[in-house]
C-alpha cells in the first residue's frame, strides 16, 4: 500500500507505449525518482474519459498489440524490484471481456496491488471489488465534484487504501483548470471519511502539485507526464530522461 | 424502473453521471404518466410529426412475393425518419428538467436533424457531433442540421463514423455533464436511456398493431425492422412482445461476415460493455471494439441496445444479416415497385424479405418497417452506379 506518512505522489503511464520495454523502464525509473506509486494504464479502443495525450497514446500502444497478457507478464518480470504499489488502471469493457477472475489472479500473480477502473462505479462493480479484496487487491472508486455526501460515504467505505478525487469535470489532459472548488470539495470528502485522498485530473505543474499537497494526501498526475513520452517517443533514452527532468521538477 | 433486461444492459459510467442519470431516471418516471407531458408529446408527434403514420398494403411488393407485406411509413414522419419521436419525447424531458444546452450523436444524420429540429423548437442550443466519414456521406443532413441552427462537430478519430461520434459526444458530457443534456439516438448507453428511447419509439408498434387489425382483422405474422443501435426496431416489436409475431432484426453484412467488413453485431458480437451498456458489442478476445462497416451510416455501430440482445438470448428476436449489395438492390427495388424510395438503413429490411422471398407463404402477413425515406442517400448512391455506368 501507499506510504502515507509523507505526501504521496502517484504518476500514469500508458502501458506498452512506445512499448514495453519502455513501459517496464520507466516503472523502475520512476520509483527511484521517489514516486510513491504508479498508475500502469491499460489501453482501450475507445477511452471516452481521456483527452488527446492519453487517446493517442493508448491507441498506439494497441497498434503495438498491447494486451492485458503482455502487461501481466512485463509486470511478473521486474516484480523482484519494485517495491512501490503499482495499480491497474484502464476501462472495465476491457477486464470484463478478459474475465475479472482471471484479472484478479494474474494481477495477484504479477505483483500488483490494485485497481482503478473510472467507469465501474459502486453500483455496477460491488462483486468485483469484493473478490479483489477477497484477492488481498486494493480497488480503488473515484469521487467527482458533483458527487453527494451521502453517495461519497458509501464510496469511500467500497474503496480500498485511498479515495480519488477527480479535480474537474471532463477528461483526463486538460491543463491550468483546477478549479478553487477542488480544494474545498477535498475537506469535505475529509470530514466524511478518514481514508486518505489522492487528488487527480488536471495535475501539470510544480504549482498545482505544491498546492493540492496541503489539502490531500497525493497527487496524480498523468497526461503532462505522458506528454513527454509522447514527444519523445522514437528515443526511450531522451523519454526517460524528460520523465526525470519533469518528475524532478514537480518534486522540487 | 429495471437497470436491467436479463444480464444485459446496466450503467458502467464514470461517478460523475450518476446524480445526472439518477435525475434523468427520476424525472422520466414522473412525466411519463403525467397528462400534461402527454398531451404535449401527442400534440406534437400528431400535429408537427404527422402521426400516426399510414401502415401502407405494398400491393406490388406483396404479389412480388407472394404474401401480404405491410410497410410501417416512418419515413413520412417530419424528418425523414423515426428519431424524430425520440428527440421530441427527450426534449419534452430535458426541458422540464431545465436543460439548456443538447448533444447528440449521429450516424446518418437523421438523429442530428431530428434533434436539431426539436432543440430549436424549444429555443436550446444544440451541437451534434458526427463522424468526418459519415459528414461526407451524408452531406445533406448536415447542412439541414446547421439551416435549424445546430453546431455540428466532425470527428476524424478513429473510423470517423458512429461510434467515434459517440466517444466524443460522451466526452463533452463528461466536461459539461451538469448542465448538459445528452440526447442519445438509440435504445443503447447507460441505465435508464435504453428503456427511455424504447418507449417514445414504442409508438410505431402501437399504431401498427391497431393498424394491421383494423386492416387484416389479425396480427400479422412477422415483424422485420432493420437494426443498427436498435430503435426502430425495438420501437416496432414492443408492443408485439407478448404476441405469436416472429421478429426480424436484420443487421449490416456489409462487404461480407469477415471481421471489420460488416456491423452484426447481434449475430457475431459477444458479450461485452460499451458506451455505457452491457451488451452484445463486436470486440475481440481482450475487449477492444472491433472495426466495423456498412454502406449504411446508421447502422456502421459495433454494438447493439441490450434489451435486443436479451430478445435474441430468449429467442424472441432472430438476428439477420444482408449485404451492401443487397441492401442497394432492396433500395431500387422499392423505388421501382411502389414508389418509395427508403433509407439505405431501412433498405435492409427490405432487403431480407426479397431475398428470403421462399421463407414466406400466401397467407403471411408482414409488417416491414420503413423507418426512414431515402432522400438522404440518394447522393451516394447515385455516385455508385455512375461509376458502374
Ligand atoms: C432511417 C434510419 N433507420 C435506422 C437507423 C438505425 O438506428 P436504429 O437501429 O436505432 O433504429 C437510422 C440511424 O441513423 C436511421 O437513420
Amino acid at each position: 500500500m501507499i506510504d502515507f506518512s509523507r505526501k504521496a505522489l502517484i504518476t500514469y503511464i500508458t502501458a506498452g507505449f512506445p512499448n514495453m520495454e519502455f513501459t517496464e523502464a520507466v516503472i523502475l525509473k520512476l520509483q527511484s525518482l521517489g514516486v510513491s506509486a504508479i498508475e500502469v494504464g491499460f489501453p482501450y479502443t475507445d477511452p471516452v474519459a481521456d483527452g488527446p495525450i492519453l487517446a493517442e497514446t493508448s491507441l498506439k500502444s494497441l497498434q503495438k498489440g498491447t494486451n492485458l497478457d503482455l502487461i501481466f507478464q512485463s509486470l511478473e518480470k521486474i516484480k523482484g524490484r519494485i517495491t512501490i504499489p503499482i495499480y491497474l488502471m484502464g476501462y472495465y469493457s476491457t477486464v470484463f471481456t478478459y474475465g475479472e477472475g482471471r484479472f484478479i489472479q494474474n494481477c495477484v500473480k504479477a505483483g500488483v496491488t490494485g485497481s482503478i477502473i473510472p467507469d465501474l462505479s459502486l453500483d455496477e462493480g460491488k462483486a468485483f471489488f469484493k473478490k479483489q479484496k477477497e484477492n488481498s487487491l486494493d480497488p480503488v472508486l473515484l469521487v467527482f465534484p458533483n458527487t453527494e455526501s451521502e453517495r461519497i460515504r458509501l464510496i469511500a467505505s467500497e474503496s480500498g487504501s485511498f479515495i480519488y478525487y477527480v479535480n474537474l469535470f471532463g477528461t483526463t489532459g486538460v491543463q491550468n483548470a483546477i478549479p478553487e472548488t477542488a480544494y474545498e470539495n477535498i475537506k469535505k470528502v475529509r470530514e466524511i471519511s478518514q481514508k486518505p485522498i489522492c487528488a487527480g485530473f488536471g495535475v501539470s505543474s510544480r504549482e498545482d502539485y505544491a498546492k493540492l499537497c496541503q489539502y490531500a494526501n497525493g497527487v496524480i498526475i498523468g497526461s503532462a507526464l505522458v506528454k513527454r513520452v509522447r514527444d519523445n517517443q522514437n528515443d526511450n533514452k531522451k523519454a526517460l530522461e524528460e520523465v526525470e527532468n519533469f518528475i524532478k521538477g514537480i518534486l522540487g | 424502473m429495471d437497470r436491467y433486461f436479463g444480464e444485459f444492459g446496466g450503467s458502467f459510467i464514470p461517478e460523475s453521471f450518476f446524480p445526472i442519470l439518477n435525475d434523468l431516471e427520476k424525472a422520466y418516471e414522473r412525466y411519463k404518466n403525467d397528462p400534461d407531458f402527454n398531451a404535449e408529446f401527442s400534440d406534437l408527434m400528431k400535429n408537427y410529426v404527422g402521426r400516426p403514420s399510414p401502415l401502407y398494403f405494398a400491393k406490388n411488393f406483396s404479389s412480388d412475393i407472394g404474401c401480404k407485406i405491410y410497410l410501417k411509413r416512418e419515413d413520412l414522419n417530419h424528418t425523414g425518419a423515426h428519431k424524430i419521436n425520440n428527440t421530441i419525447g427527450q426534449i419534452l424531458l430535458a426541458r422540464r428538467m431545465g436543460k439548456k444546452r443538447i448533444i447528440a450523436e449521429t450516424g446518418a444524420g437523421q438523429h442530428g436533424v431530428a434533434t436539431a429540429t426539436a432543440a430549436t423548437l424549444m429555443k436550446m442550443q444544440c451541437e451534434i457531433y458526427m463522424g468526418s466519414v459519415d459528414v461526407k456521406r451524408q452531406a445533406l443532413n448536415v447542412f439541414r442540421m446547421e439551416l435549424m441552427g445546430a453546431k455540428v462537430h466532425s470527428i476524424s478519430d478513429g473510423s470517423a463514423t458512429l461510434k467515434d461520434a459517440m466517444n466524443q459526444a460522451f466526452r463533452d458530457w463528461l466536461a459539461h455533464v451538469e448542465n448538459t443534456y445528452y440526447l442519445i439516438g438509440t435504445v443503447s448507453g447507460p441505465h435508464p436511456y435504453p428503456t427511455i428511447v424504447r418507449d417514445f419509439q414504442s409508438i410505431i408498434g402501437k399504431e401498427a398493431r391497431e393498424q394491421i387489425l383494423e386492416k387484416e382483422g389479425r396480427l400479422p405474422d412477422y415483424a422485420v425492422a432493420c437494426v443498427g443501435g436498435g430503435s426502430n426496431a425495438m420501437g416496432l416489436f414492443y408492443s408485439f412482445l407478448n404476441d405469436p409475431v416472429r421478429l426480424i432484426g436484420v443487421e449490416a453484412g456489409g462487404r461480407g461476415n469477415k471481421t471489420g467488413d460488416h456491423a452484426s453485431t447481434l449475430m457475431y458480437g459477444k458479450k461485452g460493455v460499451l458506451h455505457g451498456t452491457k451488451s452484445k458489442v463486436l470486440l475481440d478476445d481482450y475487449g477492444q471494439v472491433l472495426d466495423v462497416h456498412s454502406i449504411s451510416a446508421g447502422l456502421d455501430y459495433p454494438g447493439v441496445g441490450p434489451e435486443l440482445a436479451f430478445l435474441q438470448s430468449q429467442n424472441k428476436l432472430e438476428a439477420v444479416s444482408v449485404t451492401d449489395t443487397e441492401a442497394l438492390e432492396g433500395f431500387q427495388y422499392l423505388s421501382r415497385a411502389e414508389g418509395i424510395i427508403p433509407a439505405l438503413e431501412s433498405s435492409h429490411a427490405v432487403a431480407y424479405v426479397i431475398k428470403q422471398a421462399s421463407r414466406f407463404k400466401k397467407d403471411d402477413a408482414l409488417i416491414i418497417n420503413i423507418s426512414g425515406r431515402g432522400d438522404k442517400d440518394v447522393n451516394t448512391v447515385y455516385e455508385m452506379f455512375k461509376d458502374k455506368k
